[in-house]
Order: C-alpha cells, then structure tokens, then sequence
C-alpha cells in the first residue's frame, strides 16, 4: 500500500511527464492556526521543471475552506483572464480525493513572503524596498478592485454586523462596549453616503503576498473572497496586520506603531499613509470616508476573530477593539494626511 | 491505580480485534469486565476503559501525580485544553504545552500508508497529540503508554474531539518484546522519540541487543505491506557538537565512543550510557537487521518533536531548495547575526546534510 505523498508524486509524474527519481518532497507546516493544512511540496530536481504545492487539510472544517479557495479561485478566473492580475494567483491543477483525503494541487510560488522585506529595517528603508513593494502592493489592490467596484448607496447592512453578533460580542468583551457604541455611532455617518463596492481578498496581510523570483506579486489564501464589500477593508487590514506582525509587538508597541502611521511620523509609515491616499485617490473615496470606516473595519475583525476563537477555544482576542479605543480616544477619530 | 467506581467498561469485542495474550500469542476474549486468554486462562483488567497488560504499578509525566490527577478533574468538567492552560502551563512551559496539544505534531501520517480501514498502533503516546491525529486519518488506533493517568487523559482528549477509534492500553515500562497483539495484525506502527529509551528495558543485554529485540517485535506485528515509523536524534546531530544535552542528561555523550561515555556516566550519573542513539548509517543497518526493507530518511525541521518541514535526505536539491526559500534566520540588525545568516546559507547546501541531520524520521517497510 502507498503512502498519501507517494500516490501524489506518481499522479503529478503520470500528469507532467516528470521523471518520478526526480521528484522531491517537502511538507510545511502553517503555524499556529490550529485548522492549517499540511502543505507538501512536489518539485522536480532540474530547476526548469514544473514544481507543484499540494494543500491537504487536517480535518473537516479544514476541508470547507479548502473547498471554498477552490470555488473562489474558480469563479475568479474568468474576471482575471487577460488581465496582468491573471499571472499573480496559483490557479488550480487539480482538486482529488485521494483515499478519502482530499486534496488541492496548486502550482508552487518560488519566492519570498514580503513580510521580512517591508519591516522597518535599515537596509529595507534606505534602499527604498520597503517603500517600492508597499506602492506595488497597493497599485495591485486598486487594479484588482477596479475590475469589479460599483458605487451604490451604503446601507446599514453593508456597514455593520447585525444585532445578534453586536451582543455577542459584547457578552465577551464587556469592557469594550463604549467603544462598541461609539464605532456604531460612527457608522451612522457613512450611511446614505455614495461608496464603492467591490470584491475583497478578505484576508490581504503580507504573509499572504509573495514577491516571486520573477519580480511580480503572487497572492495566496482566496478562501475569504467576497463579492460585495467595502474596498477599504483590504488596505486596512494590509497595514494593520504589518503593524501587529512586527517583532517587538504588544498592544502598546502596536498603538505606538499605529499613531505613528495616522500621525504620518516615521519613514515606513509615512510609506503606507502615502500608498492609503494613493489608494483613496485612484479609488476616488475621500479619505474624511477612510477615516469613519477605520473603526468599523475594526469591529468586523473583531467580530471575525471571536468567531475563530469560539471554534478553537481560546480567549477572544481584544486587539483590534483596542485599537479602535485608542483611535478614538488619542487621535479623536482622525486618519491625519 | 485508576478509580474502579468509573470501571464500567462494556468490552466492544471489535476493540480487541487483533490482540493476543502476551505470553501464549493465543486470541483474547471478554469475561465480563476482563480481558482473558483462550488458552492459558491470564486475566486482565479493562477498567475505565483502558485494557491494562501491565504487572508493574508505574508513573510518568512531565508533572507530579497529585498534578496530574487535578489535571484530570479539569479535563473532565471542563474541557482537557484549559486543564492543559491551568495545570501544565504552570508547572511547565509554553513549550511542553504546545508539544502536549498540537496535533500538527502527527502530519509525518502522510509519509504512512495510512487509510480509513489501516490499524495503527502509537507506542508511547503520552499526551496523545500524535494519537488523535492518526486516529482522524485510520480505521482504528491502538494507545500504549505506561502511566494509567496518561491514557486516561487522551481517552478524555479523545471524547472531547469526538474521536471514538482509539482504544487505550498500559504496558510495562519499555516492555516492547512482548506486545499483546497477533502476528501481522498491524498495518503501521509508530515510535516517536521512543527507541533512544529502550535499552533502559534490561541492564543485563548490551542497549542495542534490546533495541533490536524490540524492532524485531515491531516487525512480528507489522502486516506485509505495512511500515513502521520511527523518529529520533542522530548520534552526530550538529547540534551535538555544540554542547547540546544528549538523552544522558550530559553533553557530547552520543559523540564520543560508547565506553568513554558509559565511564563517563558512571562518573557522574552512577549510571551506565544506556540511551544510545545511531548515525544514518547506523539505523540503517540496525532495522535490515531486524528485518525492514526498504528504509526511507527524511529530515524533521527543527526536530522529529515538532516538524515545521520534512525533507527526503537522499534529495539533496530538496536541502536546497529549502535553504534558499524557506530557511528563516532571525532578522536583526546585528552584522554578526547577518554574517551568519550569509555563511549558513552558503555552507548549509554542500555539507553532507544525511550525515549530520540533528534528528530523523524514518520509514522501514515490510516487503509484502
């Protein structure tokens, strides 16, 4: 009997007419999230070879969200068919039920995650590389949105979580519900107003963006598409997640990193303030507009968050409602340009 | 002992499909409570729901029993993941605690020939995060550990996660040359971190006379077509060189010959070098031996306890492909940390990696 690896090797062999003695193997692991896949990767030993990343997920909630990728990255091949976009998504090879495991055959992204290359070190901020892959960053948002914004008029659905979830989530973070009624105040103001509307990653953070060897970006993690969403929350949760993904990061370094960023202070941040109005500027939402919609965005991953915590069983993370304490109370509400 | 008023195990005879008396290798049936033999009559205990070979009373754990016991009473009326958060953690690390949980732990499953209908036995299971994550890919999964507390905890673990292919034994402390089970009843079996402590089994036998008594059973178990996995250090791991602990509690033992280190350890320790480990080689030649065919070497990274990646050692395009992509060094600004970075990337793809791995996962199969 075969080993899962073993069946995949032959298959991807028979399929591609790589020489089976040539394959390789690896398998990496997505700490820490407890429903990651096991990754393996198939690649020939010759360099020019075809290489291939084989997603298999651990257990059944797992294999939804690989169904859902599959779906999404079904449905969004033909909207980026002969677009530049086209050539930055791991299209899928094939998707099999291998012993009752399935499993997602991806072409494999040779590159580096951007995470390490837009930190705010000397070497990425002297040369500029920092500031080139944020504006590259950005410029591939607003051409992946632009393919599909309309402007509509904002509704309180589009804004806000419903009721039910608002009380859950004050249940479980009590302390914040000041903040909770403030931001849903603040979404009063957006209402009515004439917004776009697009598709959005859903989970658009530089440990899913790849600068492949061939210069260009390679997203990964289609699983939380959406058709219909604010724009903004893409580059919010872009710069956001940098922030907290930062070495020396606590909930204190990270309001620091943050005010820094609304306060267009330092040099890496000064970067992402300029790419957020390079965004609103193409986009052409005003950033008054960006500004009421921070904490909104806030209270959504929040609300997303307690969510996962629920399923894994840890403590519901306050973060981002902290966050969106912080904005209100030190910066009165205010992205400062 | 476990608690007998919790003792009120109704023997599914499907649980002990596959088992066999210790001494005679006869079938088992169920008498009532117990487990007996067919033919020399031997009765076991299959109180609280774990079917005890045991003879000696035993105890093991990262913490002390009274611990552990209020470990348990979390476990069971709360949920096992904050009696881990509120006992273990600390008592121990953050380290240990995510060795006791992570099920990831169990991803090498997919190097096995592992599918819905395959029986699984995980010798030393310990906190079972390896066990639960074989058992959602097998038919059924077979626990041994020696400390009744222990498999008590994953037989909690496993209702908690809705797991209910697990069957949990006790056996006698290392007492691998003589497991309850038929011949060839087993399609895989995994050793993960267990071999190195064998030789501890019996003073009287040199260390790797017991450790191959004890593969040579694994082998008797093991169905044609089946394989056994094994993960464990290698004898001249670089990190050894380094000064790091060898499972003798001291440094540089497993470098140096087995005499110097087994005086050593007599020195120090009052103790012979029992826990002996092998080089590539070495392994190789041990499970042929014992009779595996087929033996396949991977490289866990950081260690067989907990891999971020595994790589086949015979590719050596794979090491590079890793260095070159995957290794992460820790940013910092210091220009010796840098340096380093710079050098490891260089010299990490021309050394011979088989040779100097610091632990192996290991594949041996039994020819059909």
């Amino acid at each position: 009997m075969k080993n899962l690896v073993e069946v995949l090797v032959e298959r991807i062999a028979a399929s591609s007419a790589v020489p089976l003695d040539e394959i390789m193997i690896l398998k990496l692991k997505n700490r820490p999230a407890k429903n990651a896949t096991i990754a393996v990767l198939v690649f020939a030993g010759n360099e020019d070879a075809p290489r291939y990343f084989v997603k298999i997920p651990r257990n059944r909630a797992h294999t939804e969200h690989l169904l859902r990728e599959y779906r999404n990255l079904t449905a969004l091949k033909s909207l980026l068919k002969g677009t530049d976009l086209y050539e930055s998504i791991a299209w899928p090879i094939a998707l099999e039920d291998i012993a009752g495991q399935l499993v997602l055959v991806q072409p494999a992204l040779i590159g580096e995650k951007i995470t390490n290359s837009i930190r705010p070190s000397a070497a990425n901020l002297l040369w500029g590389r920092a500031r080139r892959l944020l504006e590259a960053v950005t410029t591939w948002l607003i051409d992946f949105h632009l393919l599909s914004v309309r402007r509509i008029t904002l509704t309180r659905q589009h804004l806000v979580p419903t009721d039910a979830d608002i009380r859950l989530l004050m249940e479980n973070v009590s302390e914040h519900s000041e903040t909770i009624r403030h931001i849903i105040q603040q979404a009063q103001t957006l209402l009515d107003v004439e917004a776009p509307l697009s598709m959005c990653h859903g989970d658009f953070n530089s440990h899913n963006i790849i600068l492949m060897d061939n210069g260009r970006l390679a997203i990964l993690d289609w699983e939380d598409l959406t058709t219909e969403a604010i724009p903004l929350r893409d580059v919010f949760h872009f710069f956001t997640v940098y922030a907290m993904s930062i070495p020396s990061f606590s909930p204190n370094t990270m309001n620091r990193h943050m005010q820094a960023v609304f306060l267009n202070r330092r040099t890496v941040w000064r970067n992402i303030n300029e790419c957020l109005r390079l965004y609103c500027q193409a986009m052409d939402i005003p950033l008054s507009y960006a500004n009421a919609y921070y904490p909104i965005y806030l209270l959504t991953m929040a609300l997303k968050e307690l969510e996962d915590s629920r399923i894994q069983g840890v403590v519901p993370p306050r973060h981002w409602l902290e966050l969106a304490e912080f904005f209100f109370s030190k910066l009165g509400g205010k992205i400062v340009t | 002992m476990f608690d007998e008023t919790r003792a009120s195990f109704p023997v599914n005879p499907h649980t002990i499909t596959g088992f066999a008396c210790p001494n005679c290798r006869d079938g088992l049936a169920v008498d009532g409570r117990d487990l007996c033999c067919l033919s020399c009559g031997r009765t076991w205990n299959t109180g609280a729901g774990i079917l005890d070979f045991a003879a000696k009373e035993y105890y093991w754990n990262q913490i002390p029993r009274e611990d552990m016991r209020r470990l348990l009473d979390i476990a069971r009326d709360v949920s096992y993941e904050d009696a881990l958060r509120e006992v273990l953690l600390p008592l121990t690390n953050e380290y240990t605690c995510g060795y006791a949980t992570d099920e990831s732990r169990g991803d090498f499953k997919i190097l096995l020939p592992i599918a819905g209908d395959s029986f699984v036995l995980d010798v030393g299971c310990g906190w079972g995060a390896v066990a639960i994550s074989l058992a959602r890919s097998c038919g059924r999964l077979v626990a041994a550990d020696t400390t009744l507390e222990t498999l008590e905890f994953l037989k909690i673990r496993a209702e908690q996660e809705g797991v209910d292919n697990i069957t949990l034994i006790r056996i006698d402390p290392l007492d691998f040359a003589n497991l309850p089970f038929l011949d060839a009843s087993v399609d895989t079996v995994v050793m993960n971190g267990v071999l190195e402590w064998v030789g501890n089994a019996r003073q009287d036998i040199p260390p790797r006379s017991v450790q191959l008594a004890c593969l040579r059973e694994m082998k008797r178990l093991i169905a044609p077509g089946g394989c056994l996995y094994i993960g464990i250090e290698n004898r001249y791991g670089y990190r050894y060189f380094g000064g790091f602990r060898d499972h003798s509690g001291l440094p540089f033992t497993s470098l140096v010959p087995r005499v110097l280190a087994g005086l050593v350890m007599r020195m120090l320790r009052g103790r012979g070098y029992r826990t002996y480990t092998y080089t590539y080689s070495g392994y190789k030649s041990l499970l042929r031996e014992a009779g595996f065919s087929h033996i396949s070497f991977y490289h866990p990274i950081p260690t067989y306890r907990n891999p971020d990646y595994l790589m086949p050692l015979e590719q050596r395009n794979a090491i590079k492909y890793y260095v070159k992509h995957l290794m992460s060094v820790p940013d910092s600004p210091s220009v010796k940390r840098k340096a380093l970075k710079k050098v490891i990337k260089f010299v990490l793809p021309v050394i011979p990696f088989k040779y100097l791995a610091f632990s192996y996962s290991i594949v041996a199969k039994v020819t059909v």
